[in-house]
């Protein structure tokens, strides 16, 4: 990974912008738009907390296989 | 929903700088596998990435590489073993957990104001608590492209980046890579360590900048 110090190595003068443009070059446009976002956060209208009971999260489907 | 109402991925992020479009892109690009194990659908356009030269090109080589090999059933498993877990997978990829030792601390509280100062919450059917990776890669993409509102200042990015991802996330992405089960998420976590690397050095930079 030398080369990763080569790209964000600053001389004087580099700019934020500079950086960036060379740090994240080596990213194909095509990668950025192949994976699905992940809905996990949107923004905020009125939070009403709702009432909560037994989540099923992965770790408790998870112990429910393990239960089978 | 109202309008200000929309997920990350569907903002349109006109008006915003080239490079800090890049850098939303690649924070919900890092999101998207680390929220749930890849499909087949995502797993095939993996596949088909070429990198370049640079240690980021490598890293998407390595990804597109891993993809190209595996099942979606044996990617599953993998992120089974590395974040589910019987009890707890290999790593806990949690804020609270990397700061303190313990989920549901501090920082998770801490990251709770600072969404609700920026207008976002979590999505109504997810459970999981806001600090894990993915949605504060997430968090990260929508406040750069304005998802939550108006595209958050620089100098506000800096100061969520450095209170929230900063402390942590390099440390993550290391451990992610390292990890005993990662094969697929080994170049995941090259890709996160690398990206927290040149956003450190970038925030470090941007001092002088306005947002």
């Amino acid at each position: 990974m030398t080369r990763k110090t080569d790209d964000t190595s600053i001389s004087p003068g580099t700019s934020r912008r500079d950086l960036l443009r060379l740090g994240l070059a080596g990213i194909p446009a095509v990668a950025v738009g192949s994976v699905a976002g992940t809905g996990a956060a949107q923004a905020a209208e009125e939070v009403a907390p709702t009432s909560l009971g037994l989540r099923k999260t992965e770790h408790v489907l998870k112990y429910y296989e393990t239960c089978r | 929903m109202s309008g200000n109402n929309r997920s990350p991925q569907e903002e349109p992020s006109a008006g915003i700088p080239e490079e800090d479009r890049v850098r939303a892109d690649f924070y919900a690009f890092l999101a998207g596998l680390l929220v749930r194990p890849a499909d087949v659908a995502t797993l095939r356009r993996l596949a088909a990435l070429k990198g370049d030269q640079t240690a980021i090109g490598a890293a998407i080589d390595a990804l597109a590489a891993v993809a190209r090999s595996m099942s979606v059933n044996t990617v599953r498993r993998e992120y089974n073993d590395l974040f589910i877990g019987l009890g707890r997978g290999e790593l806990v990829p949690y804020a609270s957990f990397y700061m303190t030792g313990f989920l549901n601390e501090k920082p998770l509280a801490r990251l709770r104001q600072d969404m609700a100062r920026h207008a976002v919450a979590r999505a109504r059917d997810v459970f999981e608590p806001e600090d894990n990776i993915a949605s504060l890669c997430e968090i990260m993409a929508g406040l750069i492209r304005g998802a939550f509102g108006a595209p958050l200042p620089l100098a506000a990015q800096r100061e969520f980046f450095a209170a929230h991802v900063a402390p942590w996330a390099g440390h993550f992405f290391s451990d992610l890579e390292g990890a005993r089960a990662s094969v697929f998420y080994a170049p995941v976590g090259t890709l996160g360590r690398l990206m927290i690397e040149i956003e450190r050095e970038a925030f470090r930079l941007g001092g002088a900048e306005t947002g």
